[in-house]
């Protein structure tokens, strides 16, 4: 527990120091808000073009898109501190790290809770509002519990999807990217109907990295609808679920990366 | 040797050493690739017709893909710290043109990061897809022989643009410190206005044509236009023109820019 509390002060470290540039972090902010303002724009002129997707309308899909942003933003800000692993390898700084009496892991989370991230938490926000007041669903206890465990489901995948990419970093520091195939290719593949997609893109994002299990089955849920052909509405509600292993294994991989830490550097 | 030749080769030599790197973002690319084809897909089948033969949108995309490092997204980090920790001084002090020099650097720093993603995406779009049975969404051969010619042309251009436009970036950075809120909304204006978040034509015509005019566009949009025969053999010679105004402007703009800048230059750092 004492951990714990160190980690959550690191934490509020972290956070003071970026408050310190106030003007620069604003700055940052807007900028990443008017990002995803920019590749909303690209989706909507989508669906301005073609309708709608495997039977869904803009608004029903930018529900998905706003709830994909939402945890996304979120996942991403907690995890700041392993995109800075990589440096911190590189140059023997997780020397540092081992020597003192608290896990790595702990440390990783602690050393940067990233605050631009804001700007896309702002922005998946609104679109989610304003998708929820365009589509009007009308939310059951099951469908507000799907969501709730989407939320945490889908925030515990990318998180460990990036602590996965942390833990390559003990391994090699420059073939890292290919991750962001999971991480940032999650979050845009499910910002659209699973149903939408071929079956090997489907299958990676429900059975390998099953984010399609805690963002776009809750929503099927909150809006009544099936997810698959036989499949009933509820099971969004379950889904969420598969997050636990996948979350597992990422515990296991960072666990055995460290374990194969080498100082370089000194 | 010509010293502005001499940068242009180091820079792309040295931009060339990041292979492993190249690999991974090549394969992210990939994925990428199947991730939008798979979605636009999904958008044409629910209004069949509006996005014309789908092998051809299919092509655009790939070509997006394996060329998304020339999209002009950021400045070179070379250049960006050369005017942010002061060495700009340095330069100055040199008998080199200032704006040839990032000029050459630039072209440098974007033909050795485009090729070495291009290359293993390529080979991945064109020659695995169809091994595996996907031939359907591979990156097809041009549609005529004018399109391969006419492209042949538009991609030096398009290389040549992408360098001015980067060069553009770091002047941004003597005016502010925090020029990063910038970089980023212009990194996504790059994305949309080259028809890379979405392929340019699939996009409502009041909207895709007026993105289409942007200089981003004749970067990374036109090529492939022309590339899958979307644009008429009539209208080839208009963008290939357009495309060298938008380049003429870039670099006059950036010379007379960088010029004034100069003029009132603070050196930070020392």
């Amino acid at each position: 527990m004492g951990g714990l509390r160190i980690c959550l002060k690191l934490i509020a470290i972290s956070v003071q120091s970026q408050l310190e540039y106030r003007a620069s972090l604003v700055l940052q902010v807007l900028g990443q808000f008017v990002m995803f303002l920019i590749e909303f724009a690209a989706m909507a002129g989508l669906f301005a073009r073609f309708g709608s997707i495997t039977g869904w309308g803009f608004g029903q899909a930018a529900l998905l898109y706003g709830f994909a942003d939402i945890s996304f933003a979120c996942a991403e800000a907690a995890s700041g501190g392993f995109t800075l692993l990589e440096q911190q390898i590189r140059r023997g700084d997780f020397d540092r790290v081992l020597a003192r009496p608290l896990s790595p892991f702990l440390q990783t989370i602690g050393q940067e809770l990233t605050l631009r991230r804001a700007g896309r938490l702002l922005m998946g926000t609104c679109v989610f509002g304003w998708a929820w007041t365009t589509c009007r669903p009308a939310p059951t206890a099951v469908g507000l519990a799907a969501l709730a465990l989407g939320f945490v489901g889908a925030v515990a995948v990318f998180i460990s999807v990036i602590a996965i990419q942390g833990a390559l970093a003990f391994r090699t520091v420059e073939s890292l990217e290919v991750v962001n195939a999971l991480s940032y290719g999650g979050r845009a593949v499910s910002s659209y109907p699973m149903t939408a997609y071929r079956g090997f893109v489907r299958h990676l994002f429900l059975l390998a990295v099953p984010v399609g299990c805690s963002i776009y089955a809750p929503v099927c849920t909150l809006l009544h609808r099936s997810p698959f052909p036989g499949w009933p509405w509820w099971i969004g509600v379950v889904t969420p679920l598969a997050s636990l292993p996948f979350a597992l294994l990422a515990g296991l991989a960072w666990k055995s990366g460290v374990a194969r830490y080498e100082s370089a550097g000194g | 040797m010509n010293p502005y030749l001499a940068l242009l080769s180091a820079r792309f030599r040295q931009g060339l050493q990041y292979r492993a790197a190249a690999w991974a973002g090549a394969a992210t690319q990939v994925c990428f690739g199947l991730f939008i084809i798979s979605a636009l897909e999904a958008f044409a089948a629910a209004r069949p017709g509006a996005a014309g033969p789908f092998s051809r949108v299919a092509s655009y995309v790939w070509l997006g893909q394996a060329l998304f490092r020339l999209l002009p997204w950021n400045p070179d980090p070379e250049l960006r710290d050369v005017v942010r920790l002061g060495d700009v001084g340095l330069q100055l002090a040199k008998p080199l043109d200032l704006y040839g020099a990032w000029f050459a650097k630039a072209l440098g720093y974007r033909l050795s990061a485009a090729t070495l993603r291009a290359l293993p995406c390529l080979l991945a779009s064109a020659v695995l897809l169809p091994l595996v049975g996907l031939g359907g969404i591979a990156l097809g051969p041009p549609d005529s022989v004018l399109s391969a010619l006419a492209f042949a042309v538009a991609l030096p251009g398009a290389v040549l643009l992408s360098a001015a436009i980067t060069t553009l970036y770091p002047i941004f950075y003597f005016r502010s410190v925090s020029a990063s809120g910038a970089m980023t909304i212009a990194a996504a204006a790059a994305s949309l206005c080259g028809g890379v978040l979405a392929p340019l034509p699939l996009l409502p015509p009041w909207m895709g044509d007026a993105l289409a005019l942007t200089p981003f566009a004749f970067v990374t949009d036109a090529p492939f236009r022309i590339w899958t025969g979307m644009v008429p053999p009539s209208d080839i010679l208009r963008v290939l023109a357009m495309q060298a105004a938008w380049l003429a402007i870039c670099v006059v703009l950036g010379r007379a820019w960088l010029g004034r800048r100069l003029l009132g230059v603070e050196i930070a750092g020392g």
